[in-house]
């Protein structure tokens, strides 16, 4: 979604899982839909917005690390900004189809039955305050929280980019630190109407955008856990294994008895909101296997079938919007036209094919647009910093 | 460990497929997975055997005061009642209704000591969750509210039973009912309330075309209304009946 490096060093891994988590955002964002089934949140505490924010982390210090590298900081530092500008003009446009959306729908919130349910629909009444909130980032319709979780991270980039430059292991410490005294002093940013914070404390959250970033300085080479793999992949694959049982006990409720007390005790509540360890924990495990598992020259990432969902990974932006979009739209169809299972396969399949579709475009729209400008002039083109790189 | 682990896996999978068997309204079945009963009511069942009656208390929101049924006689705790006295033939069921429009669990904690306990249930059915994802209160601060709420009932002696939220096809779209959801459950097996699983029970009906929660025609929704009612107070009954160690299956035939 952001920032990709240069060709020649491209992970096509980061592109390829960024696609499948932007997929899952999509089908994960339409409700009580089965196809959800398949997506990482059913097999253990983390889900697709880790695998987002941490390789958005990632790439961020790839791309804006050359920058400084080969520029200089200053311009670095403009480029994030110039990027979140970006995306606070994405996430302002998307609030407004959605609140298109939600207005000419809001008939359909009406029913006795679901009296207080109604009441998330009553922003409409307040057009004057609303629009106000929504400029500043505070009110943020459910399923519109990632993007300015995205904004916030990238806006405070700059920083963590001059850190981590220097004092690497000082700058991930310090990330760390600020996660440990937001969790235990309750630092969240404020929302409107008033009530428990952003949904996803970006205090918090940093820490997996910097650990993203942190990891990026590794790129292409060799990883200093590679001494230790002994020891770390049964520990992940042990983890991973605990977690897959864990969550088996929500969904098959039979299954809660066996689930030992203080164990619950431990691990409950999984706190979303302010990235619990639990979650935290999973993602790295998760994300450790799937980096031994899938090395960067891997034959699969050159296979055509994936090249769609790569497309996907380095449209990031538009396809991010667009999924928003298409499960509103998806889920108005299923609840009030038909919500079979059969209709929730079809919508979300006609949504993945419509995404992989217009990432396709927009990449051969790109491809097509450097040549352009390459053929008349023999002068290098100038890096397009567009959106989707 | 392992095995025991395994073998209830696939149980339980084949369990879920399968339809209860009960005496419940044939367009009310749903999978038995969905009334688990995950605790047992140690204070119910004794109050129920010594005195020969049941004193229940509900404390909820407008789901509970009957909002959208057609007649109060068709909310759900009037079929709960009729349900239970079927089960307990001979003893007398009370049921004194407190929920209240629009009020949250930490208002309806703060009436325990002074509203809830000197009624002496010797269960209390809490239906909440609804206004907190309504609003977004913080999740975790929900969680510690229904914990020490079910604390204080148990140590005066009173079951708990937890009720999640309604599920409203429309509404979801705007509403992070999952966290709160989620919330309630781990609670409900930290604690060893009794967990009545109402979102996803209307989440099956909707899904099997039982009811068209969506729908915007006055007299359907109405009709709607009074069918996830009698479901609802059926099924429930159904699962506190078990929780104090009734057969239901040897009652009514079928």
């Amino acid at each position: 979604m952001a920032d990709t490096p240069p060709a020649k060093t491209r992970d096509l891994r980061l592109d390829f899982f960024r696609g499948i988590a932007l997929l899952f955002i999509f089908i994960d964002h339409i409700p009580e839909n089965v196809v959800s089934w398949i997506t990482v949140r059913n097999f253990g505490f983390s889900d697709a917005t880790e695998i987002f924010v941490f390789i958005s982390g990632y790439a961020a210090y790839v791309a804006y690390s050359g920058t400084q590298k080969r520029v200089g900081f200053r311009f670095a530092a403009a480029r994030v900004l110039r990027r979140c500008w970006q995306l606070y003009i994405a996430h302002m446009f998307l609030f407004l189809v959605f609140t298109a959306q939600i207005a000419y729908t809001s008939d359909a919130f009406k029913n006795p039955m679901f009296a207080e349910e109604m009441n998330v629909v009553s922003f409409l009444n307040e057009p004057h305050v609303i629009l106000i909130e929504a400029l500043l980032l505070k009110f943020r319709p459910a399923n519109l929280d990632v993007l300015p979780l995205y904004i916030v991270l990238l806006f405070a980039f700059p920083v963590v980019l001059w850190g981590l430059v220097r004092w690497p292991h000082v700058t991930l410490a310090a990330s760390v630190a600020l996660y440990t005294v937001a969790r235990s002093l309750g630092w969240n940013l404020p929302d409107y109407p008033p009530g428990g914070g952003w949904f996803f404390n970006p205090f918090a959250w940093q820490l997996l955008f910097v650990t993203g970033a942190y990891c990026g300085r590794w790129h292409g080479g060799r990883t200093p856990l590679e001494p230790y793999g002994r020891i770390l992949l049964p520990l992940a694959i042990a983890f991973l294994v605990f977690a897959l049982a864990v969550v088996l006990t929500w969904h098959i409720p039979t299954l809660g008895r066996h689930m030992p007390k203080w164990v619950a005790h431990i691990l409950y509540p999984i706190d979303k909101t302010n990235l619990d360890l639990a979650r935290l924990l999973h993602f790295l495990a998760l994300a450790y296997l799937v980096a031994r598992l899938v090395r960067p020259d891997h034959a699969f990432l050159k296979s055509p079938l994936v090249r769609p969902l790569i497309h996907c990974g380095q449209q990031g932006l538009q396809v991010f919007c667009v999924g928003t979009f298409l499960s509103f739209t998806g889920y108005f169809f299923l609840a009030e036209v038909n919500g079979s299972i059969l209709a929730q396969l079809l919508v979300s399949l006609t949504g993945i094919v419509f995404l992989i579709g217009l990432a396709s475009i927009i990449t051969w729209y790109d491809a097509m647009e450097k040549s352009a400008r390459q053929r008349p002039a023999a002068a290098p083109a100038e890096r397009h910093v567009g959106v989707g790189e | 460990m392992m095995n025991r682990w395994i073998a209830s896996t696939f149980a339980a999978l084949a369990l879920f497929g399968a339809p209860a068997a009960q005496a419940t309204d044939p367009r009310c079945v749903v999978p038995e997975a969905l009334v688990y009963v995950n605790a047992t009511l140690p204070h119910a069942t004794r109050a129920l055997a010594a005195k020969q009656e049941l004193r229940i208390v509900i404390l909820g929101t407008s789901s509970s005061t009957g909002a959208g049924v057609s007649q109060p006689g068709n909310a759900y705790p009037t079929h709960l009642q009729r349900v239970l006295a079927q089960y307990v033939a001979g003893a007398r069921i009370v049921i004194v209704n407190k929920a209240e429009r629009g009020a949250k669990a930490e208002t309806m904690l703060s009436r325990f000591e002074r509203e809830v306990i000197p009624e002496k249930p010797s269960l209390v059915i809490w239906q909440t969750g609804t206004v907190e994802a309504v609003q977004s209160v913080d999740v975790d601060a929900f969680g510690e509210i229904l914990t020490r709420g079910i604390d204080m009932l148990q140590k005066a002696k009173i079951d708990v039973v937890l009720m999640d939220m309604q599920y409203s096809p429309t509404s979801t779209t705007l509403l992070n009912i999952g966290p709160y959801k989620d919330q309630m459950h781990w609670v409900a097996q930290e604690t060893d309330a009794a967990l009545f699983r109402r979102y996803d029970i209307m989440v099956r009906l909707s899904r099997d075309g039982t009811v068209n929660l969506a729908s915007l025609d006055q007299k359907e929704q109405r009709r709607n209304a009074d069918l996830v009612h009698l479901c609802i107070g059926e099924l429930l009954g159904e699962l506190i009946a078990q929780a104090m160690g009734i057969d239901i299956l040897a009652r009514p035939k079928p």
